[in-house]
């Protein structure tokens, strides 16, 4: 599974990267019709899209409700509460560092085969002039 | 040449953006959807507005309706976090604390 190239942008680029970097740790998170989660975060990508785990669910009524996985849409989030002993700059420098991209490798030259092919085809069009 | 780069200053504004950048390490008031406001210090934004706020106080204000006079009665609560992050579509407006309400 690959990341989209506006997902990864968000993620370098944005403050997304934090909550990435709160991956495993256990948190609360506010929505916007009012109900909270408390639970572990095991996943959050560029969107903001986050999955829990060991979470209570408690909704604007105060209902609670338990569940073992949950995922929060990013477009319902309102807060995420931030554990008070996490740096905040060491988290986003680790974050990075994890997503440093690797090197592509470089482009490979046109071959020589497809170079003569296509002199040949645009001979074959505008004739041989030269 | 040298005296031009010297007299450039720190911060430069250029975007709507760097008004905010201004504020940073200061305290701020947030103005958020749904009746809500956030008094906290600044430590990071994005150009979403999503941002971290240190020591952070929500107010949140609701309308209830007195049930005998009918009369709107506005009610706040008031709630600190230590550290929040705060998504940035929910935001309305980012300001200086007003000098009255810190």
């Amino acid at each position: 599974m690959s990341a989209s190239k506006r997902e990864k942008f968000y993620s370098y680029n944005t403050l997304v990267c934090l909550i990435e970097g709160l991956e495993g740790k256990y948190t609360t998170v506010d929505m916007r019709n009012e109900s909270f989660v408390y639970g572990k975060i095991m996943q959050a990508d560029g969107f903001m899209n986050l999955v829990m785990s060991d979470v209570t669910y408690v909704d604007g009524r105060g209902s609670e409700y338990n569940f073992d996985s949950f995922f929060v849409h990013a477009r319902n989030i309102r807060y995420i509460h931030i554990p008070t002993e996490l740096s905040i700059i060491q988290t986003i420098n680790e974050q990075l560092q994890k997503m440093k991209r690797t090197v592509k490798p470089e482009r490979q030259q046109v071959s020589k085969k497809v170079l003569q092919r296509h002199t040949e085809t645009l001979k074959m069009i505008y004739g041989d002039t030269k | 040449m040298a005296d031009e780069a010297d007299q450039v200053p720190a911060i430069t504004v250029k975007e709507p953006l760097d008004l905010v950048r201004l504020s940073l390490d200061e305290r701020i008031y947030v103005k958020m959807r749904n009746e809500r406001e956030l008094r906290g210090r600044l430590h990071a934004y994005d150009q979403h507005l999503n941002m971290v706020l240190g020591e952070a106080e929500e107010t949140v204000t609701t309308v209830e309706i007195d049930e005998e006079t009918y009369e709107e009665v506005y009610k706040t609560t008031k709630r600190n976090i230590p550290m929040l992050f705060v998504r940035g579509d929910g935001v309305i407006l980012v300001s200086p604390p007003m000098r009255a309400g810190v």
